[in-house]
């Protein structure tokens, strides 16, 4: 049964340990405990390869923790459940249906009354600022407008929570700027519980409330930072400078150099950059 | 669309295959109204063949009941689209059911891989035997050619669909059914739709081939009267009746992909 009073979310002495192609058991993450309250922005941040991802997929009841346990409201967790939306680096959207079609995909499988999903398409397309690409298909959309449509369809489902894993990670840089804004005003317009992966210290002070800081092998919490301070969200303020300036020496860059045999996280992305940079010279 | 460094354009490509055609048609004409020459008995050409055809108001055969062209080229497309049909949902759904057990793939994909390389030809011997002459036999003809190849496509298509399409429609709250039929099959259908466009080729002759073996009516039925009555004029029609319609199905599926999915590029 949940429990009202209990955090949204919560990992207690959570441990993951993944068998490698060698056979052998790594572990990735050992004994996490972290409380996620409603209404909470979090962003976990640390080097690639730390096991951020892999905290994140088990809050999202995508995976088992091999010891310890993940609860929803105070129940545990058992599978993915409609409170709580995961929306991966990749946006993932479904190349047959419109960008309506697509926001309307939640409320439509779950059942919801007809007129109730279109007043929800309106509201979140009028948010992310798409209603005029409604009747459009994922492949005439650009890429920040495809996130974008994305975050709308996580939000279709009245979600508790969002699980965002380095959702702007295969965004060029003034884009990702945009996309931060974005996120940290629908936070504050729909209240949405946010936990965010990043290894983007920049885009971690701005967008956060809380910053969860993993490193280690195996990972766990190294440290956990208060940045609900709004001159954090000042990238020219000291207080930003000086914050950023400690995390760049704790977690050693923002490209995270120490890539531990094994990881997965970032694999997806690299050739993906590569090819993009050669059609350009080409083109 | 970039080739060779130079843009493609479609309707330069049409224009240049349309003189194509044109011109062996033009050169057909020619050498066949020529006296004496051997292609004008053998082959005659269009102006010829489509003359005798008209004088018997497109009648193929004789007598009063003998059907027109008409309806011998809609009895030979439903059988094959009937075929088709019934092939492609049962592929789909053998490809779905195969998809969810491990163990009924390990048990099935061997014997579906041994059937699939049988052409549809390969049916027709055992199709008269089942069926005799009837319609069912063209479409089992058709149903068994087409069927195994499509599953083995299906199930291709499947183990392609990015694993977090499934993951979110689950995460949204769909149950397993709503997952296959909102998510998984129409991410599969455009490849699955591919195949049956190349497939169709194999069907469309395997159904003339019942047709001049058997069946009495259709298109393949028109070149064996042709051949019975020693009428190469009749021949010369069935042959250009053939090509005609195969080629305008092709296109009609190729249009279908692009309209019906358009997600697939």
């Amino acid at each position: 049964m949940t429990d009202a009073a209990a955090p949204l979310l919560r990992a207690s002495a959570v441990s993951v340990s993944y068998r490698n192609r060698a056979g052998e058991e790594r572990l990735a993450v050992a004994g996490v405990e972290l409380a996620v309250n409603a209404g909470d922005f979090v962003c976990l941040l640390g080097p690639s390869g730390c096991g951020k991802t892999t905290l994140l997929k088990a809050f999202g009841g995508f995976l088992r923790p091999t010891s310890g346990t993940v609860t929803y409201k105070g129940a545990a967790l058992t599978g993915p459940r409609p409170e709580v939306i995961m929306i991966f680096q990749e946006h993932n959207l479904y190349p047959w249906l419109t960008v309506e079609g697509n926001v309307a995909f939640g409320p439509r499988r779950q059942g919801v009354a007809r007129a109730e999903v279109k007043a929800r398409v309106d509201e979140l397309l009028e948010i992310v600022g798409l209603s005029a690409a409604r009747r459009m298909y994922p492949h005439q959309l650009s890429g920040g407008m495809r996130q974008r449509v994305a975050i709308a369809r996580a939000l279709a489902t009245r979600p508790d929570a969002l699980l965002l894993d380095e959702p702007f990670t295969a965004l060029d840089v003034a884009l990702r700027r945009r996309l931060q804004a974005f996120l940290r005003q629908t936070w504050s317009r729909t209240r949405t519980t946010m936990v965010m992966v990043t290894h983007d210290i920049e885009e971690a002070i701005l967008v956060s409330e809380r910053i969860v800081v993993m490193g280690g092998s195996p990972a766990g919490i190294v440290e956990t930072i208060d940045t609900s301070d709004p001159a954090l969200k000042d990238r020219f303020a000291p207080a930003f400078l000086s914050l950023e300036a400690r995390l760049e020496a704790r977690v050693g860059g923002a490209e995270g150099d120490e890539l531990p045999p094994g990881a997965t996280e970032k694999e997806s992305a690299a050739p993906l950059d590569l090819s993009d940079a050669k059609m350009v010279r080409e083109g | 669309m970039r080739d060779g460094g130079r843009v493609e354009r479609p309707y330069a490509a049409v224009l240049v295959g349309a003189v194509s055609v044109g011109m062996l048609l033009v050169l057909w004409e020619v050498i066949g109204r020529r006296e004496g020459s051997a292609l004008s008995s053998v082959m005659p050409p269009p102006s010829v063949f489509l003359a005798d055809i008209a004088e018997t108001d497109f009648r193929i055969g004789l007598g009063q009941n003998a059907p027109t062209v008409a309806q011998c080229v809609v009895s030979t497309l439903l059988r094959v689209f009937t075929g088709m049909m019934l092939s492609l949902v049962a592929a789909l759904a053998t490809g779905a059911l195969l998809s969810l057990s491990r163990t009924a793939r390990w048990l099935l994909t061997p014997v579906i891989n041994l059937l699939a390389p049988i052409a549809p030809i390969a049916w027709v011997p055992i199709a008269l035997v089942l069926f005799g002459i009837t319609n069912q036999a063209a479409v089992f003809v058709v149903f068994m050619g087409v069927y195994f190849v499509l599953t083995l496509a299906t199930l291709a298509e499947i183990a392609r669909v990015p694993a977090p399409y499934q993951a979110l429609a689950h995460n949204f709250g769909a149950g397993r059914w709503q997952v296959f039929w909102f998510v998984t099959l129409p991410a599969v259908l455009p490849g699955v739709f591919t195949l049956l466009r190349v497939n169709f080729m194999a069907a469309w002759m395997s159904v003339l081939v019942a047709e001049m073996v058997g069946l009495r009516d259709g298109v393949g039925a028109v070149l064996m009267m042709g051949r019975n009555l020693f009428n190469n004029n009749l021949i010369m029609f069935g042959m250009l009746l053939i090509g005609t319609c195969g080629f305008a199905i092709d296109r009609l599926l190729g249009l279908c992909q692009r309209k019906l999915l358009w997600w697939a590029s």
